[in-house]
């Protein structure tokens, strides 16, 4: 305290800067108190439902609700988030917690490399409603594919220069698909396929696979249907004059995650440059017999015959437009972003598109990060409804 | 509400200073009082009730002293007085503890267990006890005068800086000011750089700390690595968030014109437990002595009785901090049987180098720690075992992803911070002898205050530490 003690002979300028850490002080305060008021301005009226009853004010719900909804809605809150970004990985190089960094520019989704209490029991949990899946389609006539992607720290753990990949995920996608096998559920284990794919099959800046690895994916899972005669091969093969690629720059969604995006390009990582690919859409199934014979009544020959189901893998790097281009048909795609391992299948088994057109194979895709994860309350759910029903 | 919070900063406190400077000065203390208790209530309003009459209880007790002609009849008032203040720490604090341990016990013998539902901790209230003590013996000692305005009475046991975690405000400190403050540009000056530098620990280091001491803490079988990690990291984080509350507690007492004492002096260099204890959170060791070990006969009744009022008070000052779990008895009772090794060994005439009792001492204050922090008992003999290697050497998965690029950097900042007092150039007069002393000690709160509020407002506001006990 005595260093703003007010000393009359070394004077104003020591004084200012004594009070330097007040005027900040006050200038943060008034601004902060404008920007509070202005962000309460964007709560919603329905979020206010209630507040003034008495059993909630007395209860202190009110009051958690007001600062829940003032820090939700506060304005600066995502300048400030990204900010703090920008400070953390200019000086340590960090990412947050989501996003783990490997060699330069290889960024890993941290997801990947966690370990979760009981592991083998959620594992088997998932192979169980795989199973349980597989016999009641088996009972409509439809046959189920899983097809387990690899992580990306495992297929290009040459990129991770020291990021630590536990030893214990070495056998969790083999020990995953054994049991499957051991069930006669068709599987398809990419790892193999991914693994002799040369080339980066993975991009650096996404957790997802590149279109590298996707094309060599779907055409590995192309061949398993076609060899399993699930799917009828092609009359003509694939034709690679209907694949156009250019080179493009690109920022994965590991920038996004990781808040990096939106910082200045002078701070943020290079956009990576990638191969983007047009494909010209494969046409109707060929079966051999014309479409206007008197079987195919509704003409519904022509509808695809392998439905995806699965996760953001599906949805990116041209998976899908792959897998049609080397099946010679088109793949209906419900696969969600963000749908976790159950919730694409919940959702297109649940619907109507199933109920009135069952394809004739349903293809799951299943990434290896979420085999031993704690199971969600809906994969509980479904196992349980499973049980129930045998 | 926590001071760390966009509501604090953003509304209540602006607000707040408002109203209290454009107050007469005689009525300041009625603004004060008012503000502190819409802070408290911003918690759980129903609360504010309790506070209220303990707050009542004291002042009127106080008052009934201060008339009484029979030195009897003082005593008895000030006797009840504490009685009854203990009883709503018990009840409130460790009914539950008591309750479970016994339908543990009836569980395992086949008997009857007893219908409970968990009775809620009102927030601020243990301190809120000690402060109520406190001022009663001490007007009993005739060592404060009574207060007879309740208002001013109030606004001193309710004051929003300390009522929540600390630190302990005895009356007598801040009696005078009580009772006439003048705002002084300069103190408020000093008060807002103090506020910064404990906002700056809280949010910068302590809270960046939490999830990965909520990881290490959490494994059912750490290894050598992963529990001394996890220790390590809980024994910067208690210090950085509860030193930190404290500076804010104190610096907003400085801004209002009150002079706290100070809590904490780098107790990480402690050349002894002793010396630990003159150095962390010296308001409440400084009340356990003079109102418990004191109380107890001190060191004035021979050697062992000396020994068992050390290991009584503090184990007892260990069972104040918590009703969750016997964990906190048993860390007193760790804290009170190195006090009294540290007793003997001093009393034989035996001295060791700095260097060795300072490591010394911080190896049982982290042990001590490591059972402070852990969930239960069982917990904490996981986290011990993981740190004598029972369950292997190597850091553990869990932990390695943990210990991200940013972890790393303000671990080192909160060590630096820690261990650079002891430093030569510290000691030779730090930044003072390169000649920037100046600019830089009012330069550098501000930076990491408004880096702080950045981060605050940029993700969620984590509590206390010190506002479960």
């Amino acid at each position: 305290m005595s260093e703003f003690t007010p000393n009359t002979s070394k004077t104003s300028r020591a004084n200012i800067i004594g009070f330097l850490p007040a005027i900040a002080f006050v200038i943060v305060l008034v601004a902060g108190f404008g920007v509070t008021i202005a962000s309460l301005r964007d709560v919603p009226e329905t979020a206010w439902t209630g507040i003034t009853e008495p059993q909630q004010l007395f209860g202190g719900e009110s009051t958690r609700r007001f600062s829940a909804q003032l820090n939700e809605h506060f304005l600066l809150s995502k300048p400030f988030s990204q900010i703090e970004r920008a400070v953390t990985w200019t000086i340590a190089g960090d990412t947050g917690t989501a996003v783990s960094t490997g060699c330069k520019d290889w960024f890993f989704l941290s997801d990947e490399l966690e370990t979760f209490p009981d592991p083998n029991n959620s594992a088997i949990a998932r192979a169980n409603i795989v199973k349980a899946l597989a016999k009641n389609l088996a009972g409509r006539g439809i046959q189920l594919v899983i097809a387990v992607v690899p992580d990306k720290s495992r297929i290009e753990q040459a990129h991770l220069c020291g990021l630590h990949r536990p030893a214990s995920f070495a056998g969790r996608i083999d020990n995953w698909v054994a049991l499957l096998k051991q069930s006669k559920i068709n599987t398809i284990n990419l790892e193999p396929v991914l693994a002799a794919t040369p080339g980066e099959r993975y991009y650096r800046t996404d957790s997802h696979w590149n279109e590298n690895g996707a094309n060599a994916a779907a055409a590995a899972i192309a061949s398993y249907l076609q060899a399993e005669k699930m799917q009828a091969m092609p009359t003509v093969a694939p034709d690679k004059a209907a694949l156009h690629s250019t080179t493009i720059a690109r920022d994965g969604d590991l920038l996004r995650v990781s808040n990096l995006q939106g910082l200045p390009a002078i701070l943020r990582p290079k956009p990576e440059q990638t191969q983007l690919t047009t494909i010209v859409a494969s046409a109707a199934p060929d079966s051999g017999a014309s479409s206007n014979t008197s079987d195919d009544l509704f003409g519904d020959t022509g509808l695809p015959t392998v439905a995806l189901i699965g996760t953001s893998f599906s949805r990116n790097a041209n998976f899908v437009p792959f897998l049609g281009h080397y099946l010679g048909a088109p793949v209906a795609s419900f696969a969600k972003e963000g749908g976790n391992f159950e919730g694409s299948a919940l959702a297109y088994l649940g619907g109507k598109t199933f109920q009135q057109s069952p394809p004739k194979v349903v293809l799951w895709e299943v990434p290896e990060r979420m085999l031993q994860k704690p199971l969600s309350a809906a994969e509980t759910q479904w196992l349980n409804y499973q049980k129930q029903m045998k | 509400m926590v001071f760390a919070s966009l509501e604090f900063l953003t509304l209540f406190l602006p607000i707040f200073f408002a109203f209290y400077l454009i107050t007469p000065q005689r009525f300041r203390n009625h603004t004060l009082l008012v503000g502190s208790w819409l802070f408290y209530a911003w918690w759980t309003p129903k609360f504010l009730l309790l506070i209220i009459a303990l707050t009542v209880l004291a002042w009127g007790a106080a008052i009934l002293i201060d008339k009484a002609q029979n030195e009897r009849v003082k005593t008895r008032i000030m006797a009840t007085t504490i009685v009854l203040n203990l009883a709503s720490l018990v009840w409130y604090k460790y009914t539950n503890m008591v309750v479970q341990s016994l339908n543990t016990f009836f569980t395992g013998h086949d008997l009857p267990t007893i219908p409970w539902v968990n009775v809620m901790l009102p927030i601020g209230l243990s301190f809120t006890v000690l402060h109520a003590i406190s001022y009663v013996v001490d007007v009993r000692r005739k060592t404060v005068p009574a207060q007879y305005s309740i208002i001013s009475f109030s606004a001193y046991m309710a004051m929003f800086g300390h009522l929540i975690a600390g630190p302990i405000v005895r009356y007598k400190v801040i009696d005078k000011e009580l009772r006439e403050r003048v705002f002084s540009s300069e103190e408020f000056a000093a008060g807002v750089r103090r506020f910064m530098v404990g906002f700056s620990m809280k949010v910068l280091i302590a809270d960046t700390l939490s999830p990965f001491v909520s990881i290490a803490f959490g494994l059912h079988q750490p290894s050598f690595m992963d529990a001394w990690a996890g220790c390590a990291a809980y024994t910067l984080q208690l210090y950085f968030d509860f030193a930190g509350y404290s500076a804010m507690a104190i610096g907003l007492g400085l801004m209002l014109g009150f002079r706290f004492q100070e809590n904490f002096n780098n107790p990480y260099l402690a050349v002894s437990i002793q010396d630990f204890w003159r150095r962390w959170h010296m308001t409440l060791s400084s009340w356990l002595r003079d109102y418990l070990y004191i109380a107890l006969g001190g060191n004035r009744g021979g050697a062992i009785r000396t020994y068992v009022n050390l290991m009584l008070t503090m184990a007892i000052g260990g069972l104040w901090h918590g009703g969750d779990n016997w964990n906190f008895l048993i860390w007193g009772i760790i804290q009170g049987s190195a006090l009294c090794c540290d007793r003997a060994f001093t009393m034989r005439g035996y001295s060791m180098p700095n260097a060795a009792s300072r490591t010394l001492t911080l190896l049982v204050v982290m042990l001590a720690w490591t059972v402070f922090r852990s969930s239960s008992f069982d917990a904490a003999l996981g986290m011990l075992a993981g740190q004598i290697g029972a369950n292997g050497f190597a850091m553990g998965d869990a932990v390695r992803l943990a210990l991200r690029p940013s972890l790393l950097l303000i671990f080192a900042i909160g060590l630096l911070c820690v261990i650079y007092p002891a430093s030569s150039f510290a000691k030779r007069g730090g930044l003072a002898t390169v000649g920037w002393s100046g600019v830089w000690r009012a330069v550098w709160p501000i930076l990491t205050f408004v880096y702080g509020v950045i981060v605050l407002a940029g993700q969620k506001a984590i509590p206390f530490l010190y506002f479960q006990f």
